[in-house]
């Protein structure tokens, strides 16, 4: 009894130090990579992603929305048919092609991903709509999956897409906006993760004792802008058939309010579609209004003639007593743009006339450290400021390196350059009698329940309110008695300026090719809007008065009504 | 000074055992079975809390669709496209008229 009495003991003490061993071979040796190992099968964990913010119209309406589209992955192991089944099934359904070479592309990119060896998991294909999916589920393909990622939506396709710009992916993979205001904004648009983490039975239902941490995502503002669908509408409308209609390469328009600053619609040909922007070549996303820099031309007469009616070296009714013929600076020979010169004329007149005899009269009584200042005051060779990403500045030559052949041509837009905002800004500022302001695209920042408007309290005095309104009327006697009075909307109060710039290539100015702008605002006498329309090389005609013009008073038709802008008479 | 010394009985407290452990199982019972209640209360909540996500997400899918529609219903080109449709033309002339112009008069 007692012999079995010891064995029982002694067998019980050899199971202790066996379970003992056990113990520690799974509590402490390897007690980690067992918990590890275990926690993956009970604990859950994902990031919540935070919802990118919307861009919103003046009226409220979208320009950008979030949407949900998904992103087709194929869980290799899973898969039951033959890869290059499976791809021809996809294919036709996701190349949206009835092109049979696209298909087959599509078909051996596919079974090229599903053929990868040492992978578990592989994307197919992202941003894939609901009905694209349905189709796909319809199929019933064994291995075949979806997960839900968030995108952009626009409703008016491609219009604004230059504003707007698009959202990508960064280095690590993940979204990020680029060029305008998704570019400028992105920080705030972006919105922050947040992480779930907590303890799940085997069919996934949450255990509500075990151990769960939650960081919620914070959604991105929204941001409602200055853009108003009307205007955008209209410009962009037009624009394409001026292009079209004139044979030019390239065109933009841009709309802003002068009093405020506020940009009301801004539109650049040839554009893109920000949802599909990886089918366009980087030159698309730039934004000519903001990037683009060219040579004014006769549009720039009117920031001279300021300058000169400012500074009181000349008044409207100063006679020109060089305009009689081409006037000679250095071994250059001034000419006007129709050779037909005006003798004694008045400012006024040579603004009429677009004069460059009579501009380089004005340049000369300015000289070039006059010149150089109130250039700086319009701004020029400086960033607006914009809201935009992607702004640049051409550089404007140095104080001291003014030649007077410099003056001369700089005093008739030639032989310096502007990007077409810079241009409206610094025109804007004789439409808000001489106060110019930073151009600004976003209103309000808006949040859950709280909103950020953001002031533009950019306003600088350039020139006195009274040589503002004196090139207003200049500009108004412009309008209605220049070049493009064919064009001239009776009745209208507007105040307008045609320039017809040379290209510069390789260090002279082409023979044929030329840049048409027309600039003005309506009405003068308390201006709802400043346009700026400028058309890169028109095949039909080389003269402004001929294309850009008429573009600028087919659109300012559209502008009168919408703003209700009566004639006078 | 003689010291009286007076020894107290003691008197000897004995608890039934089939009360002590009847006191005991009882315990366990109600211990077993609050644990058993809280451990299926505990899962149907977490079963709850799993169905409200999924109704959560089905009703965002649906929120977002709906808001999809909204998104496209508001797009100018898409309402141009309904009204050509339906036969209307942007206006191609505007006639202002003065104030105290008639525009319509009763004969």
């Amino acid at each position: 009894m007692i012999t079995r009495l010891r064995v029982y003991t002694l067998l019980f003490i050899v199971f202790f130090i066996v379970l003992l061993i056990r113990l520690f071979y799974w509590q402490i040796y390897n007690g980690s990579n067992l918990s590890a190992e275990a926690r993956t099968q009970y604990k859950q964990g994902r990031s919540l992603s935070a919802q990118r913010g919307e861009i919103l119209a003046s009226d409220g309406s979208w320009l950008v929305a979030s949407g949900q589209s998904w992103l087709i992955y194929a869980s290799i192991p899973n898969l039951k048919n033959d890869p290059k089944k499976i791809a021809e099934k996809l294919a036709p359904i996701l190349i949206e092609s009835e092109d049979r070479k696209d298909i087959l592309e599509e078909i051996d990119r596919i079974t090229s991903l599903l053929q990868k060896k040492d992978i578990v998991w592989i994307s197919l294909k992202s941003r894939i709509s609901d009905d694209i999916k349905n189709k796909i589920d319809e199929l019933k393909i064994e291995g075949i999956g979806f997960e839900p990622v968030e995108s952009r939506i626009y409703p008016e396709g491609s219009s604004s897409a230059q504003i707007l710009g698009f959202v990508g992916k960064d280095d690590e993979g993940n979204d990020k906006g680029y060029f305008g205001i998704e570019g400028f904004y992105d920080l705030p648009l972006s919105g922050k993760p947040g992480f779930i983490s907590r303890d799940a039975d085997a069919s996934g239902i949450p255990i509500i004792l075990g151990s769960s941490r939650e960081v919620s995502a914070i959604k991105g503002v929204n941001l409602s802008t200055h853009i108003d669908k009307s205007v955008q509408f209209s410009i962009e409308k037009k624009l394409k058939k001026g292009i079209e209609q004139y044979g030019a390469v390239s065109g933009t328009v841009i709309v802003m309010d002068p009093k405020q600053g506020s940009i009301l619609g801004m539109s650049s040909i040839p554009s893109y579609d920000p949802s599909r922007y990886w089918e366009y070549g980087d030159t698309f996303f730039n934004n000519p209004a903001i990037f683009s820099s060219f040579e004014p031309g006769s549009i720039f007469k009117v920031l001279i003639m300021a300058a000169g009616i400012d500074a009181g070296v000349i008044k409207p009714e100063t006679i020109c007593d060089v305009c009689s013929g081409p006037y000679r600076i250095d071994k250059y020979s001034i000419e006007t743009w129709n050779n037909q010169y005006h003798p004694n004329s008045t400012m006024v007149d040579v603004i009429v006339n677009s004069d460059n005899v009579g501009m380089t009269f004005v340049g000369e009584k300015l000289g070039p450290q006059m010149m150089f200042e109130y250039l700086t005051k319009f701004k020029i060779g400086e960033p607006t400021g914009i809201d935009l990403q992607g702004e640049i500045s051409p550089k404007l030559r140095e104080k001291d390196s003014w030649s007077i052949v410099d003056v001369a041509t700089a005093s008739f837009g030639q032989g310096i350059a502007v990007t077409p905002i810079q241009m409206i800004r610094a025109v804007a500022a004789i439409a808000n009698g001489g106060v110019i302001r930073r151009p600004q695209v976003v209103e309000k920042i808006v949040g859950d329940g709280w909103e950020d408007v953001i002031n533009n309290d950019s306003a600088e005095r350039v020139i006195s309110e009274k040589a503002a309104n004196e090139v207003t009327l200049m500009m108004a006697e412009a309008a209605s008695r220049g070049e493009s009075k064919w064009t001239y909307k009776k009745g209208f109060r507007v105040a307008g300026k045609t320039g017809t710039a040379q290209i510069p290539i390789a260090g002279h100015y082409d023979e044929e090719k030329t840049n048409a702008s027309f600039i003005g605002f309506a009405p003068y006498n308390d201006p709802k809007f400043v346009m700026l329309v400028t058309l890169q090389e028109p095949s039909t005609s080389p003269w402004a008065s001929e294309t850009a013009a008429p573009l600028w008073y087919s659109i300012a038709g559209d502008l009168f009504t919408y703003f209700g802008i009566q004639p006078e008479n | 000074m003689n010291r009286i010394r007076k020894s107290i009985p003691k008197k000897e407290k004995r608890i039934n055992p089939l009360k002590k452990s009847g006191f005991v199982w009882i315990s366990i019972v109600i211990f077993v079975l609050s644990q058993i209640y809280f451990t299926i209360h505990t899962s149907e909540l977490g079963s709850k809390l799993s169905t409200l996500e999924k109704n959560t997400l089905e009703i965002s899918e649906k929120n977002q669709k709906l808001k999809d529609e909204l998104i496209g219903a508001t797009s100018l080109f898409k309402l141009e496209e309904r009204a050509e449709s339906l036969g209307y033309f942007p206006n191609q002339k505007t006639v202002y008229i003065s104030s105290d112009e008639f525009v319509a008069k009763a004969p």
